[in-house]
């Protein structure tokens, strides 16, 4: 394991922050950490950096206590904050620079490195340039090269996506893809599931601190539902359409809202095509069919009565 | 790598390059001008006294300008017809009242204060205080006191706080300029420190911490680099009393750039202080400037202590300006920097406190 808490514990005065947290992460996954905001995501990273004192639990990073040598293992970790934490008065390069100093790189290969973070984030065009000459996507790369340079073992990017134009999260994300492909294991935190779902080969949701649900994708949707949900629009209003498909083996409920039916069926049935063809049977027409899978966004709600937004 | 990305940082920003050098520049050209031009007033006596004391301020008058007896009466007349610019009247007994200790005062009448009379009007309130004091010291003895006079007429007295003999106006030109570039060493510390507090709010103070960095060697780099730009303001600002102002530091240059790198230590544990009790960038700025320039103001950078009231005085005993002026007045008047032990102690003191306050709220990452 590359990263294994404990039993984690952080209190501050009277609120839980986190609350007896267990978590193991293998070395080469994308380690997912989904949860609303204040859920204790950023205080669990900021335990597992060190940066914050924890009240009670164990943190082993590369399988050693941090108070056992944590200057060797900072160097092989990597943070992208969730905000974005550059000096806005250095060059993109320098910026860069300064952090691939501060983790050890030195002469030809602290050059060769700085070029190569900023090929990889596409900002070797921009390197002369300051901060306040980029756009919001252009920050969040930069933000990620800094944490990149040093090619680390462990890279957290906390929250990389927020508030940024769906092309540059596109690219983030494409990002965090190739790092994993280059050797690297990510614990990346978000509230947005599209993007856990995307990438993650593990994840947890967590909520007011404690651990709700861990495992991958297809794992955690089985959670909830064994059911799927199929909206289907007819042309026209046929009253014995509901009671045939409720006849339909597998069907666990069927309702009409003004044309509109909702089939909630065993998703071990396989009946699609039944339903069809029952409805195909009626003098009405099928305008349009949708199958609702569930999601991370679902397995949330159903988990914590809350939307990941709310 | 926090020292070498601090002296970036630094240098790229406008504001410290305004109180580092134009700020102390700004206000040494106009000290200079100010004090380069010798005080020809014409000044009216109504010498009611007539002692070998009076006569000895006559003297002192003669030395800049010019004197004119004249009568009680014709005061007013000859202030509005600018026959002089400013009369003195010595009352009938004031020499003896001198010389027995008694708080006694000129009268002075004027109506342009604000042009070349107010530098008589300050030096003659300099001169005074430093009869008094050689007074206290003759102890009633009328031919003590008259003897000291002598020795401080013809500058053998290694005075505190007034200069003497020819070289005065250039001592007292270049004292001003070691005040102001004390307030800019000041004000420039108050501004640089603030790099941590910034650091914080630009996420990257933390961003640091979650690298293999220690805070002691955050600090101590920090530190170092502020240092050394209040060292470089230093030179840069002698370089320019000396070369363009012909400053006169007194036979010790070495001494007294010593003094300033002591002061220098001060100003950098002052502005730690600062950042470590603010919030932010703002709270620090406000703080330093309510501090600063009352310091500058009891310290004496813009005028001499001795035209102050007592209590004002005492008050200034405790900021760091004091010290470090005291000890460049008698550096510039011949004292070595054994004479200066006192001074040095005190500000190495106040650099003590200051960095005890700095370390009392320790850097504390998140919590």
């Amino acid at each position: 394991m590359i990263v294994e808490i404990k039993s984690l514990i952080k209190r501050y005065k009277d609120y839980i922050a986190v609350d007896n947290v267990d978590i193991s992460i293998k070395e080469g996954e994308i380690f997912g950490l989904l949860g609303p905001n204040g859920a204790g995501k950023t205080t669990t990273i900021n335990a597992i950096l060190g940066l914050t004192n924890i009240d009670s639990g164990d943190i082993k990073i590369f399988g050693r206590n941090m108070r056992d040598g944590e200057s060797e293992i900072k160097k092989s970790i990597g943070i992208v904050p969730q905000e974005v934490s550059i000096f806005k008065d250095l060059t993109a390069e320098e910026n860069i620079a300064f952090f691939g100093k501060l983790y050890g790189l030195r002469g030809k290969m602290l050059k060769d490195s700085i070029d190569e973070a900023l090929n990889f984030t596409g900002l070797l065009g921009n390197k002369k340039e300051f901060p306040k000459a980029f756009s919001g996507g252009m920050k969040r790369r930069l933000n990620i090269a800094c944490a990149i340079v040093h090619k680390p073992k462990l890279i957290i990017m906390d929250e990389p996506t927020v508030g940024i134009d769906p092309q540059s999260r596109n690219h983030i994300l494409h990002s965090v893809q190739k790092l994993n492909e280059m050797g690297s294991t990510i614990i990346y935190t978000s509230h947005y599931m599209e993007e856990i779902e995307e990438i993650c080969t593990d994840i947890m949701i967590m909520d007011h601190g404690r651990i709700i649900a861990h495992g991958n994708c297809d794992e955690l949707k089985e959670l909830i539902s064994s059911e799927e949900t199929i909206d289907v629009e007819i042309s026209s209003v046929n009253y014995t359409i509901v009671d045939n498909i409720k006849s339909i083996s597998g069907v666990r409920d069927c309702t009409l809202n003004d044309k509109k039916l909702k089939v909630i069926s065993d998703k071990k049935s396989k009946n699609l095509s039944r339903i069809i063809e029952t409805i195909s049977n009626t003098d009405s027409e099928i305008l349009s069919l949708n199958v609702e899978k569930p999601t991370l966004e679902g397995v949330f709600l159903t988990l914590t009565g809350r939307t990941l937004r709310d | 790598m926090i020292f070498t990305n601090n002296i970036k940082r630094i240098l790229r920003d406008k504001l410290n390059t305004i109180f580092m050098f134009v700020v102390p520049i700004v206000f040494i050209v106009l000290t200079m001008q100010m004090n380069s031009k010798v005080w020809k007033v014409t000044v009216g006596i109504v010498d009611n006294d007539n002692t070998e004391f009076t006569e000895i301020i006559k003297d002192k008058i003669e030395e800049n300008g010019q004197y004119i007896e004249i009568q009680e009466g014709d005061i007013q007349k000859d202030l509005i017809e600018s026959n002089v610019d400013y009369v003195l009247s010595i009352d009938k007994g004031f020499t003896e009242k001198l010389i027995n200790g008694e708080d006694v005062s000129l009268k002075g009448y004027g109506i342009k204060e604000t042009n070349a009379s107010m530098p008589f009007k300050i030096y003659m309130e300099s001169f005074l205080n430093s009869s008094k004091d050689i007074a206290k010291a003759a102890d009633k003895s009328s031919s003590k006191f008259y003897e000291a006079m002598e020795y401080y007429k013809n500058g053998g007295l290694s005075a505190e706080y007034l200069t003497v003999g020819a070289n005065k106006t250039k001592k007292t030109s270049t004292i001003s300029g070691i005040g102001f570039l004390i307030m800019g060493m000041l004000l420039f510390s108050g501004n640089v420190s603030t790099l941590p507090l910034e650091d914080k709010k630009s996420g990257t103070y933390y961003r640091m911490f979650a690298a293999p960095l220690s805070t002691r060697s955050y600090m101590v780099q920090n530190i170092l680099s502020y240092f050394v730009f209040l060292s470089l303001q230093i030179v840069v600002i002698f370089a320019i009393l000396l070369n363009v102002f012909d400053a006169d530091f007194g036979p010790s240059v070495p001494r007294m750039l010593l003094l300033l790198f002591i002061f220098a230590v001060v100003c950098t544990a002052f502005g730690t202080a600062i950042s470590s009790v603010s919030k932010d960038r703002g709270q620090a700025s406000v703080i330093s400037n309510l501090l600063v320039t009352p310091m500058c103001m009891l310290g004496g950078c813009f005028w001499p202590r001795e035209i102050m009231p007592d209590v004002l005085k005492r008050v200034g005993d405790f900021v760091p300006t004091t010290w470090a002026l005291n000890g460049a007045y008698k550096l510039i008047n011949g004292n070595t920097l054994k004479d200066i032990s006192l001074e040095i102690s005190i500000l190495l003191l106040f650099a003590l406190i200051f960095f005890l306050i700095a370390a009392k709220k320790k850097i504390d990452v998140y919590n």
